[in-house]
C-alpha cells in the first residue's frame, strides 16, 4: 500500500511539474505593490524605460508575509508602497537589499534608510476624517487640533485602529508621545482612548466606517485620499494644527531579484521628477521630494509636521505597546 | 485500488504536506525549536478567552444555520407554501454577495447610522460585537446548510414515506420517523461543515466584531498586522485541533445511525406539516429572505448611487472606475471558476464514493479532504507558498497550483454533500452493475455519478461562485501580472473606494449568476439526454 502511494505521489509530481511553467523572465520586472493605480505606474515606467512591469496588488502586511514565506525562492524584484514599519522589519529579516539611488538625495534623510535599504517615494499623513452630517446631528464642532478630540462630547464618536496591527495607529500613539512628551502624552491618550469604543484591526476600516457615518471622527491614513475616492460622501479632512504625524511609504529591491539592473532603474525612476509626478497621479499623497503636489493634496510646507523619530519609536515598539495594553485592557 | 490510492496521494500532497509545513513553523520560537509559541499563547488569558469564544460562536452558528437551512430546504422542496420559490433563491443569494460587501451593506442597514435602525426607527444601537458576527455568519452559512440539506432531501425516495402513510402513520409521524432519519447524515454533515467554516471566518469578526475577535481573525492580525508568522501558525494549529475534535464527534454521532436505504427512483411528494410548525417554518423563511433581499438591494444601491446613505443620485461612475483595468480579469475569472467547478464536482463525487464504498483508509481520506475548511483562506495561501515554492515541487505562480488550491478548498462541500446522498442509497444498483461485469470505474461513471446528480450540481455551483470571489488564499500564490476580478475588488476595498467595490461586486454577482445558469442548463440537459437508470444498467452489462 505505502509503496503504491509513494509511486503515485511521484508520478503526480512529475505530471504536474511537466505541465506548468516557471515564472517568465526575459528582462521583465515583477512588483508587489501596495500603491494605488499600479497599472498607471507600470505603463508609464515602460514608456520611460522600455521595461515591462508585472504587478500584484497586496497590502503591506501581505507583501511581508509572502516575501518571508517564499524567501527560499524569491518571486519578485520590487516592493513598492506600504508602511515603513514593514520595510524596517523586512530589512531585519534580510528580505530586501540596499541600493543608494543617485536620486535618493532628493529625499529628506528622515524618510529613508541610512544604508539605502528603502527610500520613501511619498509620505502617508495621519489625519482626521470628519463626517459632517453626523457631527451636525450630534451638535459637534469639526475638531481642528488633537486636544479637541479629548473632549467628553466625542465619547464613542471616534474610531481608530489597533496600534498592534496598524501602522497608522502605532504612529499616532508614539507620535503623540513625541509631541507632548511621555508623561503628558499618556495622560492625553487616556482621555483620547476614553472616547474610542473599540479598535479596528485594520488601518483602512476607520476611514470606511466614518464615510458610512458610523462615527463622527476617524483617525486615518491620508484622509484627503479617502475624500477623493468618495467625492460625494459628507466628509472633510483635518490635519491637526498642533502637530501632524507622517511616515514614509518606501520602495525597495527584494533580496534574490533576478533583474537587479531593471530594479535599480525602477527605483531611480520612482524618485526622479517624472516618476514622482506619475506616482502623485496614481495616489494623491504628500510627495517625498520637492515636486508640486496636485490639487487636493496638502503640501509638506503647509503641514505642521512633527519631527518624528522613526528609529527611536521603532525600537521602543514593544514597550510602548505593552504600556498601551496595560492602560487600555478593554480595547484588546 | 487505483482510484483510492491516487486520491490519497493527491490529498497527502496537497493537504497534509502544506499543513506539515505550517506545523513546523509553529514549533519554531525565537530561533529555537520547541513548544514556545504554544506556551506563549496559553500564558495570555485573553488568548485563551478567544479560543473558547470562537468555539462557542461556531457551535451556536452551526446549530442555527443548520436549522435555518433545513427549514428553507424543507419549505422549498417538501411543501407547496406560498413564496417558496422566493425562499429558495434567497437561500443561495448570500453565496453570491462577496463577504466584505455583505458586511458593508449590513452596516448600511443596521449600523449606528443605519437606514433601518437609525434613520427609520431612531435607535442608537451599538452593533459591533459578537451578536452581529453571529447574525451575519448565520446568514452566510445558512447557504452551505441549505445546499447540503437540499441535496439530501432531493434524493429521498417518497416510496418510504408512502409506505408509512399506507401503514396508517400521520403526516407528522411520516416526517419524524421516516424523513428525518433519512436526513440525519445531511444534518450532521451540515453542522460539522458550518462549524468549521465559522471557525475559519476572519473577515466578519474583523469588520463587525468590535471588541470581539475569534481565533481566525486573531491569527490574521498576527500575520498581516504584527508580521508574526510563527504565532499565526500556532493559532492555526489550535484552530485545526478544535476542528479535528468536532470532526471526531461528528464521526461518532454518524456511526451510530443506521438510516433507511434508498431504492431506485427519487420522486418527491409534499409532507403536510402540523399548522403551527408550518407557520413557524414559513415565518422563519420569510424573515431570512427579507433580510437577504434587503442586503442584496443595498449592494445594488451602493453600486448605482453616488454615495450610499448620503447622496442617492444615480450614477454609472463607479462602473467606469471599476472597468479601468479592462475585461481581462473577468474573462480569466470565468475560465478559472468553470475549471474549478468541473474538477471539484467530479473529484468531490469520486471522493464521496470512495469514502462510503471502499474500506481501506476511508477515515484518513475523509479527514484529509475535510480539513481544508477549517483553515482561514489567508493561511492556506501561506501554507501553499511554503510548500510549493521550493524543489521538488516548484508550482508557485502556475495556474495548476491556483486550480489545485481552489479545488482543495471546495472539495469538502463536494464530499460532504456526496457522502450524505450516497449514505442514504442502497448499493444494490452498483452491485448489480459490477455483477454484470462492469469495471469499478465504469460503474462509478455510469451508475454512481448519475445518482448523485443533485449533490454534484450543488458542488459545481458552490465552487464556481466561491472561485469567482476567492482572493484571500490566491494572493499568495498567483504571479504578478495575474488578472482576476477578485484582485481588482480587493484593490478597491484596500483603497476605501466603496462605490467601485460595490460596482465590481455587482459584476461578480452577474458572473456568478451566469455560471449558475450555465451549470443548471448543462445538468438539466444531461438529465434529458443522458442514460436512464435502466439504460445505464444495460450499458454496464
Amino acid at each position: 500500500m505505502i509503496k503504491k502511494i509513494s509511486i503515485f505521489t511521484l508520478t503526480l509530481m512529475v505530471l504536474i511539474s511537466s505541465i506548468s511553467g516557471a515564472f517568465a523572465d526575459e528582462g521583465k520586472l515583477n512588483m508587489y505593490v501596495a500603491y494605488g493605480k499600479p497599472e498607471l505606474i507600470a505603463s508609464e515606467f515602460e514608456k520611460a524605460t522600455g521595461i515591462k512591469v508585472e504587478f500584484l496588488p497586496m497590502s503591506s502586511g501581505e507583501v511581508l508575509t509572502r516575501l518571508k514565506a517564499e524567501s527560499s525562492n524569491p518571486r519578485t524584484d520590487i516592493w513598492l508602497g506600504g508602511g515603513s514599519d514593514a520595510f524596517i522589519q523586512a530589512k531585519a529579516d534580510g528580505l530586501i537589499v540596499p541600493y543608494l539611488s543617485p536620486n535618493a538625495e532628493r529625499v529628506n534623510q528622515a524618510f529613508r534608510d541610512p544604508e539605502g535599504y528603502w527610500t520613501a517615494v511619498s509620505l502617508v499623513v495621519v489625519g482626521l476624517l470628519v463626517n459632517t452630517d453626523r457631527a451636525q446631528s450630534r451638535g459637534l464642532a469639526v475638531p481642528s487640533k488633537w486636544e479637541d478630540l479629548a473632549d467628553g462630547a466625542f465619547k464613542d464618536e471616534i474610531i481608530a485602529s489597533n496600534p498592534r496591527t496598524s501602522g497608522t495607529a502605532y504612529t499616532t500613539v508614539s507620535g503623540i508621545l513625541q509631541l507632548f512628551g511621555e508623561k503628558e502624552g499618556w495622560s492625553y491618550l487616556d482621555r483620547l482612548y476614553g472616547n474610542i469604543p473599540f479598535l479596528e484591526k485594520s488601518g483602512s476600516t476607520p476611514g470606511t466606517k466614518t464615510v458610512q457615518g458610523e462615527f463622527t471622527v476617524g483617525l486615518v491614513p491620508d484622509p484627503h485620499s479617502i475624500k477623493m475616492n468618495n467625492p460625494d460622501a459628507p466628509v472633510v479632512t483635518v490635519f491637526p494644527e498642533d502637530g501632524v504625524l507622517a511616515w514614509p511609504s518606501p520602495v525597495a529591491i527584494v533580496t534574490g531579484t533576478k533583474n537587479m539592473e531593471g530594479a535599480k532603474k525602477f527605483v531611480d525612476w520612482a524618485l526622479s521628477p517624472e516618476g514622482q509626478k506619475v506616482l502623485m497621479e496614481a495616489t494623491p499623497r504628500v510627495p517625498a521630494t520637492d515636486i508640486e503636489p496636485s490639487s487636493g493634496v496638502p503640501s509638506l510646507k503647509d503641514l505642521n509636521l512633527v519631527p518624528y523619530d522613526h528609529l527611536k519609536w521603532g525600537q521602543a515598539r514593544e514597550s510602548v505597546l505593552e504600556e498601551f495594553g496595560s492602560r487600555y485592557p478593554h480595547l484588546n | 485500488m487505483l482510484l483510492p490510492t491516487a486520491f490519497l496521494a493527491f490529498l497527502l500532497l496537497f493537504v497534509l504536506y502544506p499543513s506539515v509545513m505550517v506545523l513546523m513553523r509553529s514549533f519554531s520560537h525565537k530561533g529555537s525549536l520547541g513548544l514556545g509559541n504554544m506556551v506563549a499563547f496559553f500564558a495570555k488569558p485573553h488568548m485563551v478567552r478567544i479560543l473558547w469564544q470562537s468555539g462557542a460562536v461556531a457551535a451556536f452558528v452551526a446549530v442555527a444555520s443548520t436549522l435555518m437551512g433545513s427549514c428553507l430546504a424543507l419549505v422549498s422542496f417538501k411543501t407547496s407554501m406560498a413564496f417558496r420559490g422566493l425562499f429558495r433563491t434567497a437561500a443561495v443569494v448570500p453565496l453570491v454577495i462577496p463577504g466584505f460587501v455583505a458586511s458593508l451593506s449590513y452596516i448600511f442597514l443596521f449600523g449606528r447610522n443605519g437606514l433601518i435602525t437609525y434613520k427609520l426607527l431612531g435607535l442608537n444601537l451599538s452593533i459591533y460585537g459578537w451578536h452581529s458576527v453571529v447574525l451575519v455568519q448565520i446568514m452566510n452559512l445558512t447557504t452551505t446548510a441549505f445546499l447540503i440539506m437540499s441535496a439530501a432531501i432531493l434524493s429521498i425516495d417518497d416510496q418510504a414515506e408512502d409506505a408509512a402513510r399506507t401503514l396508517g402513520a400521520s403526516e407528522w409521524e411520516v416526517f419524524s420517523t421516516v424523513t428525518l432519519p433519512l436526513l440525519r447524515p445531511g444534518v450532521l454533515a451540515s453542522m460539522v461543515l458550518v462549524f468549521m467554516k465559522s471557525m475559519a471566518d476572519f473577515s466578519t469578526p474583523l469588520f463587525l466584531g468590535g471588541r470581539f475577535t475569534n481565533l481566525a481573525a486573531a491569527s490574521y492580525s498576527q500575520l498581516i498586522g504584527s508580521y508574526n508568522l510563527e504565532m499565526a501558525a500556532t493559532m492555526n494549529v489550535l484552530l485545526l485541533s478544535v476542528c479535528l475534535v468536532a470532526f471526531w464527534v461528528f464521526n461518532r454521532a454518524k456511526g451510530s445511525g443506521e438510516g433507511f436505504r434508498r431504492s431506485i427512483g427519487g420522486r418527491r411528494k409534499d409532507i403536510q406539516f402540523p399548522p403551527a410548525m408550518a407557520a413557524t417554518m414559513w415565518s422563519l423563511s420569510m424573515a431570512f429572505s427579507t433580510l437577504v433581499y434587503m442586503l442584496l438591494l443595498s449592494v445594488f444601491l451602493a453600486a448605482f448611487t453616488k454615495h450610499l446613505g448620503a447622496n442617492f443620485g444615480l450614477t454609472l461612475a463607479h462602473f467606469q472606475e471599476g472597468f479601468q483595468r479592462g475585461f481581462r480579469g473577468m474573462v480569466n475569472t470565468f475560465i478559472f471558476a468553470s475549471a474549478t467547478a468541473a474538477v471539484t464536482a467530479t473529484a468531490g463525487m469520486a471522493g464521496a464514493w470512495l469514502i462510503t464504498r471502499s474500506c481501506t483508509a476511508r477515515r484518513l481520506l475523509d479527514l484529509l479532504s475535510t480539513a481544508p475548511v477549517a483553515v482561514p483562506g489567508t493561511f492556506f495561501g501561506v501554507a501553499y507558498i511554503l510548500a510549493f515554492n521550493r524543489p521538488p515541487l516548484l508550482l508557485a505562480g502556475t495556474w495548476t497550483l491556483v486550480l489545485i488550491l481552489s479545488v482543495v478548498r471546495e472539495l469538502p462541500l463536494g464530499i460532504r454533500s456526496g457522502v450524505s446522498v450516497l449514505e442514504q442509497q442502497d448499493r444494490s444498483v452498483e452491485d448489480a452493475a459490477s455483477t454484470l461485469g462492469d469495471s469499478a470505474v465504469g460503474t462509478f461513471f455510469r451508475v454512481t455519478l448519475p445518482s448523485v446528480r443533485p449533490a454534484m450540481v450543488v458542488t459545481a455551483l458552490h465552487s464556481f461562485v466561491a472561485s469567482v470571489q476567492a482572493v484571500g488564499a490566491l494572493i499568495f500564490i498567483v504571479s504578478p501580472g495575474t488578472k482576476l476580478l477578485s484582485i481588482d475588488v480587493f484593490e478597491a476595498v484596500y483603497k476605501g473606494q466603496i462605490g467601485p467595490a460595490a460596482a465590481m461586486s455587482v459584476v461578480m454577482i452577474a458572473l456568478s449568476l451566469a455560471g449558475i445558469a450555465g451549470i443548471t442548463v448543462i445538468s438539466s440537459k444531461s438529465k434529458g439526454g443522458g442514460p436512464s437508470w435502466g439504460e445505464s444498467l444495460r450499458r454496464a452489462a
